[in-house]
């Protein structure tokens, strides 16, 4: 095997690996030398909601498809990986990846990759479900609900997934009672604590 | 939208339902119709709509069995009864008339 194929299949595995839970999820990566103009990240079925990635030099405020396949090593350097970050499928620049990286990233703040088994939805949440959801569904959602929880948990990490089921919990309650219904309780608790 | 017409969100749950085939349920459902529709979709969205569906005959549910991965509750699941397929055909026939003459590729 030559050495370009050799860093062809580390830098494929650095990225299916890892970072398509980090560099998604990571709300702040420290990678001085990371310089992307745009990137592109892609999920086959859901658009990603994802937090700014903060880098250094540049910040990247939309994140929406995801080629990873299409980041491949261009250089022969062994310590570090240089990847091609395209974007729709055109080149946009060179990405340098180091090894030492990816073990950072795994440090604190990032969410490892989690066994759905072990993620618990939050209880309280499914505590608001009774007054939302009609009788006959509520066992059907509130099994979607956990399934999906401990996935996204699982994928993208316990913060992403709970933000996920708070807006969906919120979106239930619109559905149910409608805008204007939550907004004359809302304002109504506001005057009670007013005193007006 | 009518009794017996479909608009095209229910047209999406149906079709939906219908590639899924005995595996159709909210999850995958869901699923099925944001990556096709390109955006995300709720999952009040998806429930409502189907609830919808029952309740004008197009689609019959039944429990499934409970499972460890969704915390014990069971899995409802989705099938076309024949007045679903029929409102289905419809709408294909109402959106061929629509673009009838117009030349394959044409801008719309």
């Amino acid at each position: 095997m030559s050495n370009e194929e050799i860093i062809r299949q580390q830098a494929s595995r650095i990225i299916r690996d890892h970072w398509r839970t980090a560099s998604i999820r990571a709300p702040e990566i420290r990678a001085p030398r990371i310089r992307f103009p745009e990137i592109d990240f892609d999920t086959p079925a859901i658009p990603i909601r994802a937090p700014r990635i903060r880098f250094p030099e540049i910040e990247i405020p939309d994140i929406r498809t995801a080629e990873l396949d299409s980041l491949l090593p261009t250089t022969k350097a062994v310590a570090e990986t240089t990847v091609e970050v395209k974007r729709h499928g055109r080149s946009v620049g060179l990405a340098v990846v180091p090894e030492r990286f990816v073990r950072v990233v795994f440090l604190s703040n990032v969410a490892r990759p989690i066994d759905p088994a072990h993620v618990m939805i939050p209880e309280i949440g499914l505590k608001f479900l009774p007054f939302i959801v009609p009788k006959k569904l509520r066992d059907a959602v509130t099994g979607d609900l956990t399934e999906e929880f401990r996935t996204y948990a699982a994928r993208w990490g316990r913060s992403y997934a709970l933000r996920w089921l708070w807006w969906e919990l919120a979106r239930l309650c619109i559905r149910r009672f409608g805008p204007t219904a939550i907004g004359m309780g809302i304002a109504a608790w506001v005057r009670q604590k007013l005193g007006l | 939208m009518g009794r017996d017409t479909l608009g095209e969100f229910e047209q999406g749950v149906l079709l939906a339902i219908l590639r899924l085939g005995p595996e159709a349920y909210g999850v995958p459902i869901r699923h099925d119709l944001s990556g096709r529709l390109g955006r995300a979709v709720s999952v009040g969205a998806i429930y409502t709509t189907l609830d919808r569906l029952e309740t004008k005959g197009f689609v019959s549910s039944w429990i499934g069995g409970a499972t460890a991965e969704r915390g014990g509750r069971a899995k409802r699941f989705y099938r076309i009864e024949d007045p679903g397929h029929r409102a289905l055909d419809a709408a294909r026939a109402v959106t061929r008339s629509l673009w009838a003459g117009l030349p394959e590729g044409a801008p719309a």
